[in-house]
């Protein structure tokens, strides 16, 4: 299933011209002079028994803004989590972050005998069809909230904004009881033995209920489930969608209508939905919609959009940081009151750089965007902020 | 056809020990000798040689023979060797047949004597049995109008006109804009030499101008073609100036008082001109224009300043455009190429940031002849700058919005744009960006090495992103130093975007008038890329300069020559034969279904549809395909010299003994069949099952061959020719493959394994590719079993029977037309 000389070819690494674009664009070569993407690709390329360990192919944050920049559109990360692969398999150690807890849960949630708890938040209110071949893909969002409680990431507001939001769009779904997770972070540290076990665990799952279609509030989640799962499993036969792209036409048209909130927002477009999936206007409708919402760009959006500084759990330092320094000084730098997010990545690492350095770094307020067009229509819940 | 009676001679070639090593060519001769209608069969050692060559043409005279069959080499090395032969002693020079014993049996079966001897005996009658059939031909003799069309009068289509016209031929000189010069009148020098551009070409410019036998249609666009090689009939639209081109003195009179102030194009827009204007000052034709789209019109009137003005009185507001109509030999592309507008790439700012530019722009700024006469200014504040950056390979090398290739004089360019600049200012800090510097010509390496004596920095790394200064205007440039392997910053005061070549926007409605094929770059198709680089495929029709790939101011020159040599060649005589290889229409038969003329890829067919008067394959269009005859459902279409009746002798030959052991291909002339012979001169062994039947294109292999040869019971064939987009004849491979796929489902239908029928292409250069493919062949063909061959032959036998009989009842019926 996995070649890593196929997919060297297939990452069309050897078309690179060396002309350094991508060395100039990438947010972490910008703040870390021996992180080096293109001398990466040299170093494998020309690697023979002599080469030693290339240190920095763990620092990538996948932001894709190299495939952007690239004659050739090389596709680098990919390239990076084949050699985290080779790395692991030549008995690497991880540098995990967190203490290793979202891996641990991770590869717990791969076991077939799993039996999670993983529903009790799910409001009384919220309207499921049981028999309904489409699912909302609710990911490690329950995770995160307690991993990450001091944080405060709410990321199951988020969630529970996307509920509301279809159900009040009279989109009928699903959620199933023991989902694991899609399994993106480990396939990006190059544990792919860990992904493919959570991948059969969830096809084992899908095809139990029939799935057909799946909504998500996560662009990890619908890039994996959507790319990573077929590549490697074969065609699923299911649709992936992201909340976004199923909210943003029914807005468009007048189907579906939001409420009001008279503030300035700014959007952060994660990578995996902006770069990765080309989704960039459909949240931008969305928020469009909500009346008296004043929407401003910042200085780097869309295909230009500066990542959150996002790692998959794994050598998290400094350089990450800087990164979301300067992001949440851009936020900042619009006059918005608000920095609207539709990714749970997003949130909970610009937040971690919110609470790190005394608070130093801008404390603009961060909101996911199904919470924010939800609690426009006044049923969010409990309103924060 | 009157039938005398047959005497064939068949004359096999030991060909030294190269054929007789492996080949027991007396025993193939001995063979051959008791074939119906041979009189003689004759062993040579080397027939291509003089000896040889005597000995046939002793034995057509003494035995009065009427068709000859050389069973040597391949065809495509000697037959025309043979054919002369032949008709050196008095024999058309059609009824000559070959039978390639050597390429493809003596030197592929090198270690099987037998069998080879099998096979080569094999391929004699099956060359007897097309001889049988073959019919003498009159090579068609079309006259020619010597007079050259050139379309375009850029660099190369100006040396074009002037060499044909030196050489003695009219020419039509073509260009859409109101002056002659192209892109080499905008810069400023040339590399290497460092020649004033202008200074040069304006010379040639006049003499073009002044020519007795070049008529300069400037300002003129060609709007159809028709016709064929040695007749083409051109319709070209001769826009109105408003000027009398042959009175205007170019006082400048009438653009002193013109109000109109536009941006000037060839000044790239840095300066203005007038609505009553002249490109350049060296015009030629030197003549004044009025720009009509943006003129204050004099009806009613609102403006007459230039009427006025003008004392010789030749602005004609009334002026119309002219038809002109033209009968030429030739057809010369020179249409050149455009340059490529970097906004999309909106990380180098151009168009948002002043200070950055294009290449061409730059030759403007720094001509003498330019908006700044010659004062290199920045244009935000005209200062003059005094750090500047080239980027090189905008547009080009990459899939991220511009083009795949590399536009091959950017290199040079900036290395002949640096040492301008250091001539004008010896201070100046230049740095170069680039991925490779491509100084590959004559004194290329030279002028680059003087380039960097002179201080010219040279980094290795294309800038990822500029930002401008707000205040200053100045450009910030981050790049990757890939040799220092760091990333660094420039501050510059301007920038310049070594910027690709493009084929111009009416390439495509052009190329299409023309009947000839874009590249998948988008420039223009050559007939073979190193063999016949300025031809066209269409005959009749060259190439030169950037029409057919971006280049440089010598190899345009160059290839206008040899586009000129070409063009001669058919301009010099006052007739030209074409090969007797074309198309027949049975009248009686053509139902003027329209389907011949679709298929054509020469668009050598016209059919009235409606009015039913047959469809008329214009000879010299023809080049000889068989899609049309292949493709005809009424049988109406005879090819000359490769008639159904022929190639359907030629399998009952093959399959006359022991057909389940033979696989019948169908080769085409300049792909697969050429790559079978590059097997043999390879020496390549594969299994001797195979019998070749050659067609000039696969798209001559009509379904009732294929369908005949499972009938009499070949357990597998083979139809073979170019890849895909690489057909001899443009696209008639499209045909053959459309063909096959209706076959395959017909043949599921009729209970025959659609595996039976393989299609393959294989081009002339990929020998192993057909080696292997015949071995391929041979296993499939030992999985066929008896049974299926015999239920095949059944059912295919019932099929035809069955059609016939509905053919007769149908013939009564309306025929269905189809539509285009």
């Amino acid at each position: 299933m996995f070649d890593t000389e196929r997919e060297i070819i297939e990452s069309k690494i050897r078309l690179c011209l060396d002309c350094g674009k991508c060395t100039v664009v990438c947010p972490v070569a910008q703040y870390d002079p021996e992180f080096n993407p293109r001398l990466i690709a040299q170093r494998r390329l020309s690697q023979n028994s002599h080469s030693p360990q290339d240190e920095t192919i763990w620092q990538c944050i996948s932001c894709y803004m190299c495939v952007e920049r690239c004659n050739y559109y090389v596709k680098f990360p990919e390239f990076i989590h084949g050699l985290r692969a080779e790395a692991l398999a030549e008995g690497a150690q991880l540098q995990c972050t967190h203490g290793g807890a979202l891996q641990a849960l991770q590869h717990m949630m791969a076991r077939e005998d799993l039996l999670q708890d993983r529903l009790s938040w799910l409001p009384q209110d919220i309207e499921l069809s049981e028999q309904s071949d489409t699912i909302f893909f609710v990911g490690c969002a329950p995770y995160f909230d307690i991993v990450f409680s001091d944080l405060e990431v709410n990321t199951l507001k988020g969630v529970e904004g996307a509920l509301r939001l279809l159900n009040r769009a009279q989109i009928p779904f699903n959620i199933l009881a023991n989902e694991r997770c899609c399994g993106r972070d480990l396939l990006l540290q190059g544990d792919r033995e860990g992904f493919l076990a959570l991948a059969k665990a969830n096809m084992q799952e899908f095809a139990r209920y029939g799935v057909k279609k799946i909504i998500t509030n996560c662009p990890e989640c619908r890039y994996t489930l959507k790319v990573d799962y077929p590549n490697v499993l074969g065609d699923t036969g299911i649709q992936v969608m992201h909340l976004t792209e199923v909210i943003a036409p029914l807005v468009q048209s007048g189907e579906l209508s939001l409420g009001e909130l008279e503030k300035r927002a700014t959007y952060h477009d994660p990578c995996t939905l902006g770069r990765c999936s080309r989704i960039f206007d459909e949240p931008r409708q969305i928020l469009r919609a909500v009346t008296g919402l004043d929407v401003v760009e910042m200085e780097q959006s869309r295909e230009k959009a500066l990542c959150c500084g996002a790692s998959p759990w794994v050598y998290c330092g400094a350089v990450n940081r800087q990164i979301q320094d300067q992001r949440l000084t851009q936020a900042t730098a619009t006059g918005a009151d608000i920095l609207v997010t539709t990714c749970p990545k997003c949130q909970i690492h610009l937040r971690c750089a919110q609470k790190s350095r005394d608070g130093k770094i801008p404390q603009i307020e961060i909101q996911d965007l199904a919470f924010l067009a939800a609690r426009s229509l006044d049923i969010g819940g409990e309103s924060v902020g | 056809m009157a039938e005398e009676e047959l005497r064939i001679g068949v004359f096999v070639c030991d060909c030294g020990l190269n054929i007789a090593g492996s080949v027991d060519t007396e025993e193939v001769r001995l063979t051959a000798e008791k074939l119906p209608d041979v009189v003689v069969s004759v062993r040579n050692k080397y027939t291509c040689a003089d000896p040889g060559q005597e000995e046939i043409k002793k034995h057509i005279r003494e035995y009065n023979l009427n068709r000859v069959v050389v069973a040597s080499c391949t065809p495509l090395l000697h037959e025309s060797t043979f054919r002369n032969c032949a008709a050196e002693a008095g024999l058309n020079p059609y009824l000559l047949e070959m039978a390639s014993i050597r390429e493809h049996c003596s030197w592929v079966h090198l270690h099987d004597r037998e069998a080879a001897t099998e096979k080569a005996k094999d391929i004699v009658k099956i060359a007897v049995a097309r001889a049988r059939l073959l019919e003498a031909q009159k090579e068609m003799e079309i006259p020619v109008t010597d007079a050259a069309l050139v379309i375009g009068g850029g660099v190369a289509g100006i040396q074009a006109a002037l060499d044909l016209a030196d050489a003695g031929h009219q020419v039509y000189l073509v260009e859409k804009e109101p002056s002659i010069g192209g892109i080499m009148a905008q810069l400023d020098k040339t590399f290497p030499t460092m020649d004033c551009s202008i200074c040069v070409l304006g010379p040639k410019m006049m003499d073009v101008g002044r020519h007795p036998r070049i008529e300069l249609l400037a300002y003129s666009e060609v709007e159809a073609v028709s016709g064929y090689v040695g007749n083409f009939k051109v319709r070209v639209r001769r826009k109105a100036r408003y000027v009398n081109e042959d009175e205007c003195t170019v006082c400048g009179d009438c653009a002193e008082v013109c109000p109109v102030v536009l941006p000037d194009e060839f000044q790239q827009g840095f300066s203005s001109r007038k609505g009553a204007y002249i490109p350049l000052p060296q015009a030629v034709p030197p003549a004044y224009l009025i720009d009509m789209e943006h003129c204050l019109g004099n009806n009613p009137i609102a403006c007459d300043k230039c009427l006025k003005a003008c004392e010789k009185q030749c602005i004609d507001l009334n002026m119309q455009d002219q038809i002109v109509k033209l009968d030429v030999g030739t057809i010369i592309m020179a249409t050149g190429m455009k340059i490529y507008d970097p906004t999309p790439l909106d990380e180098y700012g151009y168009t948002r940031f002043e200070n950055v530019i294009t290449s061409i722009e730059f030759e403007r700024l720094i001509c003498g002849g330019g908006p700044t006469d010659g004062h290199l200014e920045r244009p935000s504040d005209h200062q003059t700058p005094k750090r500047i950056g080239f980027i090189q390979c905008v547009g080009s090398r990459t899939e991220n919005r511009g083009n795949p290739y590399c536009s091959n004089v950017c290199c040079m360019n900036t290395v002949k744009d640096s040492l301008l600049i250091k001539e004008h200012h010896p201070d100046a800090e230049i740095y170069v960006f680039y991925i490779d510097i491509r100084a590959f010509g004559k004194g290329f390496e030279d002028l680059f090495r003087r380039s960097k004596e002179e201080g010219v920095n040279y980094i290795r790394g294309l800038p990822g992103e500029i930002t401008e200064d707000p205040t200053t205007k100045n450009l910030r440039i981050r790049v990757e130093n890939t040799t220092a392997a760091r990333v660094e910053e420039y501050e510059l005061d301007m920038v310049i975007l070594a910027v690709g070549l493009e084929p111009t926007d009416d390439l495509k409605q052009l190329a299409n008038m023309l009947n000839i094929s874009q590249t998948s770059d988008g420039f223009a198709m050559e007939a073979h890329p190193k063999l016949r680089p300025v031809d066209a495929p269409t005959p009749g029709i060259f190439f030169a300069g950037s029409v057919e790939a971006p280049k440089d101011v010598k190899d345009s020159v160059t290839q206008a020559g040899a586009a000129v040599a070409r063009s001669s060649i058919i301009l010099n005589s006052p007739t030209l034969k074409m090969e007797a290889l074309k198309a027949v229409v049975d009248f009686d038969k053509c139902t003027s279904c329209g389907v011949c003329a679709k298929v054509c890829p020469y668009g050598a067919i016209k059919v009235d549809i409606k009015a039913k008067t047959g469809a008329h394959v214009v000879a010299a269009a023809c080049a000889g395909c068989g899609t049309c005859a292949a493709e005809c459902r009424f049988d109406a279409i005879t090819m000359q010299h490769f008639s159904d009746a022929q190639i359907l002798a030629q399998i009952d030959a093959a399959l006359e003994e022991e057909p389940e052991k033979k696989i019948i291909s169908f080769l085409c002339n300049w792909c697969s069949y050429a790559g079978g012979d590059l097997a043999g001169v390879s020496r390549l062994q594969y299994p001797p099952n195979n019998r070749f039947i050659r067609t000039m294109c696969s798209g001559r292999v009509d379904e009732k061959f294929i369908l005949h040869a499972f009938e009499k019971g070949a357990p597998l064939i083979l139809l073979s020719g170019c890849h895909i987009n690489d057909c001899h004849y443009i696209s008639a491979n499209h045909w053959t493959k459309r063909r096959a796929e209706k076959l395959w489902k017909r043949m599921e239908k009729l209970g025959i394994r659609p595996e039976r029928l393989q299609l393959q292409w294989v081009s002339a250069a990929e020998g192993p590719r057909f080696a292997q493919l015949m071995r391929d062949l041979e296993d499939m063909r030992l999985k066929v079993t008896p049974e299926e061959i015999e239920h095949t032959k059944t059912v295919l036998a019932e099929h035809r029977l069955s059609k016939e009989s509905a053919e007769e009842e149908e013939e009564t019926l309306e025929p269905q037309v189809e539509t285009a």
